[in-house]
């Protein structure tokens, strides 16, 4: 079966699958358009969370719970990804700010 | 409104079967055990203490972890409802990471003391990078692999920006923190479309759902396309391997040396585990996308190796191009490709972490000496160094009787073996050209300098390694049979779906 | 016991290397002269033992490695050979050795150490080369010898035209070494072995087109080794190295690995018949360039250059055609001579201040009596004059060619064998008669040169002897007297059987008419006032009246000599050039802007995208993200083209 039912509403899976890669597809867009580093962050978190929608989409469809628990272990990893990408950007902006990562080009050939 | 059957796995889990769980990752387990002990030590000892404290329980988590890790040959299976394994091939890698993690401590110990970095936490997260490795190592599951992955990498984030009053180490830290981030999602993403497509995250039971269909599943190719660019870039492969470079140089180098071993050795781990084992039958869909991948790199890190002038950037390259050797071994498959792979990685351990062991006992309190005039005249200023940093040289150019002339040997007779000639023929060639940059470290090393009398002093554990290293580069090379046993018997895991 | 001889033999120079880099630079000098010549002494004596217990056998240390189809025994193999090639490297290179000690003696001691310790290195990577049981051991050899030589010629690295000329015969020598390598998987491939025995017995039942492919790749490493053409250009410039060097690896042993690796495996070049005929023409051609570059040359170091060149041709027609024994006789020959010719010649420029240049010289022949007399025996030998050792090997060799029946290729390699003994016989005359005849030249550097120190001497004079009374171990070129070269490596290479009734009166025309042509070269190059009266006046007066070059009377024709045919322009540009523009490029995009400092970001940004390489790798951030997208891309049309084909 590929419908989901929320509620009264029967919705086909691929909607939420295409919603995801929509989304996923943005956040793609986001590292490379925006310059921001703390934007880039977060487009990755974006990212993880596309792939967290396709992966409770599949979870549903197959009557199967492993995509959930893969979905939860990702939220986890998420977390801890940004805890620490957070504590690096802040360390980095004791020292100046940064507001474009392209200044971080001292590493180069 | 539909209740997700929970039932899929039995709900009853015994005592014995938490052991018999628990002793399947006891390699795991070990470091794990050490490192909290490590970081509860670290809030109550004085900071005299710490450091070497911590040191002293990393190195004794880490042999504990060897041990468990030897006492599983042959004899694990899988665990945690499959999401686990203990298959010879886990242990290889498990053996491998906990040997990089003793070499690391011992080259690092003096000199965070030297650089007066922060010593307990260097070592925390050298363990939790290393656990991170041997839960990939140990994976049985897309699930377990992807946790694996991201612990290895968070911690090695954290490793990179290790010396905070350095603006370029922040600079690595920062790229490879949002590179790797990016690649991460890549990886999630095909893991999720593979889970999809198939029904399970169990690499077992994918390699079970594959049907003459599923070369046409567009979901299965889109998630091969997807985490085959996250593993390249995890392996540094060309065209994704920008990152190598800056991190590389950007790094402290203690850091550097270990994850230019542990992460190309655990992705290559990740590699094999889920595409030659999780998806058998698109072996032709994958052996052609890494064939693409394995031939960019070892073009692009040999070429761009020649123009290099600092020493890390140099061996970045030159890993960058020995990805793409050792992926020559993993296209071509069977026992032999794998065994091949297993061995190269081996190898690559003695003789890349030698030459990046030498150049951080070279490092000042100030920074480190990476530029590769900083290697004039090391023979006489230390005739040890000098003499096993040509050995790291030679072989990782690949001479014989070196270590890397035999792994070399084996990649590409595999290679040939399995119809993949061209690819072998381009990494001959390519081999020859990489004779070139390496020479050059080589005559740094022998060139006369004046301030010859500058003796350099070696810390002894540094030596140690340093030497064994060296000595295990020339004698793998001489005897390689030992160690090629023990790669073929790595070569086929054990991992069914029964068991566990 | 016997099984201990090849180590034995091994042994000694590794240890002297290892003794002299561990410890050399610190020790009294004493100790370093002992310890460097007396390594390859002991070897010496050892292969000597050897020689007189026949202790041949392939002896198999233990198996490197076996795993499925590839087994690797570590193994030595004593032959015939093996044993010739190891009399000529450890006779030849004692000598040598010990002369160095005088020669080198102007170096700082560190300098000296390292001299020897290079020295026995060289030495042991050449015997292991000639001793190596299996192809990869041959490789282990072959590639030692190419870094030995390349330390060697980089030896005075303060010089930048040494450290170029290092690495340009080491840019030569890898291509050779991947044809080796190449080569040794084409045959390990087909046959599943890399051992020689294994090797040479599976060789009849294999497909013919890999057998050739395999020879043709060994020829590729072979002719770079042995500096013929086309890979040839590095051999004039590796004279940068010091003289007992050129003496050494540049004329008497490495450079006639080449000649060596077609001989032992001539079970594969007998089958493969056309890379064995590229062998000979290889050879004539290479002869005949060298000699004719000779002429021109005002080094005379590169002069003696051009002409070892110039005889390892001979050598590659005799093993091209198949007389492998007529090659490895001119082999043992011209180690003596021109051992002998370098060694002299060292003297000469060890007494002129370390210069080169013949021009500058002039009538060395009444200060340095014992130097000349040995550089003219050593020019006889090359030139063939009868009873020195060259006539002997050289007019074997001509002689075989001439009478292989049957075998074109063989009658061509005669023909330019013939001429390219005329003009050994010219080069050799214009360079005895500029450097010794005649009055001293006003721009000499030393006006009163003194003779060499005796250490220098003797082994040139045992040179000399030997050069005078060696050819009388194989007389067989004038079809008559002992055959000792033929019957010793009878049971390695086997008998070479041409019959040749005009051996006699062939022989003896080409040595006239070369000696005549030595002659002759007096006329050209000692000016009319300074020459001896007598004869030669009277002849000159009537045949020539310009004391000018004659080449100088073709502009064009010397022109294309002196840049040698232009073979350096050509690899500069299709070698060096693209590997130097890489660094040079890189130093300027990546080095500088980071060793001196932040650029301005838009300033580097400009200056970066020259280049494709630093457009890649520009440090900014987004850029990488970019190109890994931009390889995902790529990655997935090369999937979809694979999942649409199949």
């Amino acid at each position: 079966m590929s419908d989901i039912t929320i509620g009264n509403e029967h919705l086909d899976a691929s909607w939420f699958l295409i919603l995801a890669a929509l989304l996923f597809i943005i956040g793609a867009i986001g590292i490379l358009v925006r310059r921001n580093p703390l934007v880039i962050l977060v487009c990755i978190e974006l990212m993880l969370n596309a792939v967290n929608l396709t992966l409770v989409t599949f979870s549903r469809q197959l009557q199967n719970s492993e995509g959930q628990l893969f979905a939860l272990m990702s939220i986890t990893v998420a977390a801890a990804e940004a805890v620490v990408g957070l504590g690096i950007l802040v360390d980095i902006f004791k020292d100046r700010e940064v507001e474009d990562v392209d200044e971080l080009s001292e590493l180069r050939g | 409104m539909v209740l997700i059957a929970a039932a899929t796995y039995s709900v009853s889990y015994s005592a014995d079967q938490a052991w018999s769980d628990l002793q399947q990752v006891s390699p795991i387990a070990a470091v794990v055990v050490a490192l909290l002990v490590a970081m509860v030590l670290d809030l109550v000892l004085p900071r005299r203490a710490q450091g070497p404290v911590s040191a002293a329980i990393t190195v004794i988590g880490l042999l504990a972890s060897l041990v468990a890790a030897l006492l599983l040959i042959d004899r694990g299976h899988t665990a945690y409802y499959q999401f686990a394994v203990a298959d010879n091939f886990a242990v290889f890698f498990d053996v491998l990471f906990a040997v990089l993690g003793i070499l690391a401590v011992a080259v690092s110990h003096a000199y965070l003391a030297r650089r007066n970095f922060l010593q307990a936490e260097f070592y925390v997260l050298l363990l939790a990078a290393t656990a991170g490795q041997m839960v990939i190592a140990q994976a049985n599951s897309l699930v377990s692999i992807f946790l694996g992955l991201e612990l290895l990498s968070i911690a090695l984030y954290v490793m990179s920006g290790f010396a905070r009053q350095d603006f370029r180490s922040q600079e690595a830290a920062v790229k490879y923190l949002l590179m790797g981030g990016f690649a991460s999602a890549f990886v999630l993403y095909g893991m999720a479309l593979v889970y999809g497509a198939t029904g399970t995250t169990l690499i077992p039971a994918i390699a079970k759902s594959l049907g003459p269909g599923s070369s046409t599943n567009a979901l299965l190719l889109l998630g091969i396309l997807l985490m085959g660019v996250g593993f390249a870039f995890k392996v540094s492969a060309a065209p994704f391997q920008m990152w190598t470079p800056d991190v590389y140089e950007g790094a402290p180098m203690p850091v550097t040396a270990f994850m230019s071993v542990g992460t190309k050795a655990a992705a290559f781990a990740m590699i094999v585990r889920v595409f030659a084992t999780g998806l058998p039958g698109l072996s032709g869909e994958w052996a052609a996308l890494l064939a693409f991948v394995a031939a960019a790199s070892m073009i692009v890190g040999n070429l761009a190796a020649i123009a290099q002038s600092s020493v890390k950037r140099l061996l970045a390259y030159s890993g960058i191009a020995q990805a793409g050797y050792v992926l020559v071994g993993v296209i071509a498959g069977g026992a032999d490709g794998q065994a091949s792979v297993l061995f190269y990685l081996a190898a690559y351990l003695v003789m890349n972490f030698g030459a990046f062991a030498i150049m951080v006992v070279l490092a000042g309190p100030d920074g480190d000496r990476d530029r590769i005039g900083d290697l004039d005249g090391l023979v006489y200023r230390n005739p040890v160094l000098g003499v096993l940093m040509t050995v790291f040289m030679l072989s990782l150019a690949g001479f014989p009787p070196s270590v890397g002339f035999m792994g070399k040997f084996f990649l590409f007779a595999a290679g040939v073996h399995h119809g993949f000639t061209w690819l072998v023929v381009l990494a001959v060639l390519m081999s020859v050209v990489s004779v070139y940059y390496y020479f050059r470290v080589v005559i740094h090393i022998w060139t006369p300098v004046e301030a010859a009398e500058r003796r350099l002093r070696l810390p002894a554990a540094a030596g140690l390694a340093i030497v064994a290293a060296g000595v295990l580069s020339v004698a793998l090379g001489i005897v390689p049979a030992a160690l090629f046993g023990l790669a073929q018997a790595g070569a086929v895991p054990v991992a069914g779906l029964g068991g566990g | 016991m016997s099984a201990a001889l090849p180590l034995l033999i091994l042994g000694f120079p590794i240890v002297g290397a290892v003794l002299l880099a561990g410890r050399g630079w610190r020790w009294p000098r004493t100790l370093t002269k002992l310890v460097g010549p007396g390594a390859v002494w002991l070897s010496f004596l050892v292969v000597l033992a050897a020689f007189y217990t026949s202790s041949y056998g392939d002896f198999t240390y233990w198996r490197w490695i076996k795993s499925g189809p590839f087994d690797v025994p570590m193994n030595l193999q004593l032959d015939h050979l093996s044993l010739f090639m190891c009399l000529v490297i450890t006779g030849v290179g004692a000598l040598i050795t010990t002369y160095a000690v005088g020669y080198m003696g102007h170096e700082d001691d560190p300098s000296y150490a390292r001299f020897f310790c290079y020295m026995d290195v060289f030495v042991f990577s050449m015997l292991l080369l000639v001793l190596a049981g299996n192809f990869v051991f041959l490789i282990v050899g072959w590639a030692g010898v190419g870094l030995s030589s390349y330390l060697l010629i980089g030896f005075y690295y303060w010089r930048p035209s040494a450290v170029v000329a290092a690495r340009k015969a080491f840019v030569m020598n890898v291509v050779g070494d991947v044809g080796m390598i190449l080569g040794t998987f084409v045959l390990f491939f087909q046959v599943h072995a890399t051992t020689y025995s294994a090797v040479f017995k599976a060789i009849p039942r294999q497909d013919s087109g890999a057998l050739e492919l395999a020879a043709f790749l060994f020829l590729v490493g072979a002719i770079a080794k042995s500096a013929q053409i086309p890979l040839h250009t590095w051999l004039p410039d590796a004279m940068e190295g010091p003289t007992p060097v050129s003496a050494l690896i540049h004329a008497a042993t490495m450079v006639t690995a080449g000649v060596y690796l077609v001989g032992r495996l001539h079970p594969l070049y007998d089958v493969a018949i056309y890379a064995h005929a590229a062998v000979a023409l290889i050879g004539a051609v290479s002869a005949l360039v060298a000699a004719s570059i000779a002429i021109v040359q005002t080094d005379i170091k590169r002069v003696l250059a051009y002409s070892t060149m110039s005889q390892i041709g001979y050598m590659f027609v005799a093993v091209g055609i198949g007389a492998y024994s007529a090659a490895f006789f001119h082999l043992l020959a011209h180690a003596f001579f021109k051992a002998l010719l370098f060694m002299s010649a060292g003297n000469v420029i060890h007494a002129m201040d370390d210069n080169q240049d013949m021009r500058v010289y002039g009538g060395l022949w009444r200060q340095l009596r014992p130097t000349s007399i040995s550089f003219l025996v050593g020019s006889l030998a090359l030139v063939g004059v009868i009873p020195f050792v060259g006539f002997w090997s050289k007019e074997l060799i001509l002689g075989s060619a001439f009478s292989a029946g049957g075998n074109p290729v063989a009658v061509y390699a005669w023909g330019i064998g013939f001429l390219t003994a005329l003009l050994t016989g010219f080069y050799t005359g214009r360079m005895w008669w500029l450097a010794f005849w005649g009055q001293p030249s006003e721009r000499r550097p030393v006006a009163h040169p003194h003779e060499a120190p005796r250490v220098m001497l003797v082994p040139v004079i045992v040179l000399a002897v030997l050069s005078t009374v060696g050819g009388f171990i194989q007389t067989t070129a004038l079809g008559l007297g002992p055959h000792l070269v033929d019957d010793f490596l009878a049971p390695a290479v086997g008998v070479f059987k041409a019959e040749n009734p005009f051996a006699l009166v062939l022989g003896i025309t080409t040595m006239l008419l070369a000696a005549l042509l030595f002659l002759t070269a007096y006329l050209f190059y000692v000016p009319l006032g300074e020459r001896v009266a007598g004869f030669w006046d009277r002849l000159a007066e009537v045949s020539v009246s310009h004391p000018r070059p004659w080449s100088a009377r073709f502009p064009r024709l010397q022109l294309l000599l002196e840049r040698k045919l232009y073979f350096d322009e050509l690899y500069d540009a299709v070698f060096v050039r693209p590997l130097d523009w890489l660094a040079v490029e890189g130093e300027r995009f990546f080095d500088v802007p980071v060793v001196e400092g932040s650029l301005s970001g838009v300033a580097t940004l400009v200056q970066d995208s020259a280049g494709g390489l630093s457009w890649v790798e520009n440090g900014f951030f987004r850029r990488y993200a970019l190109v890994f997208m931009g390889g995902a891309v790529l990655a997935g049309l090369l999937l979809v083209f694979i999942a649409s084909r199949g």
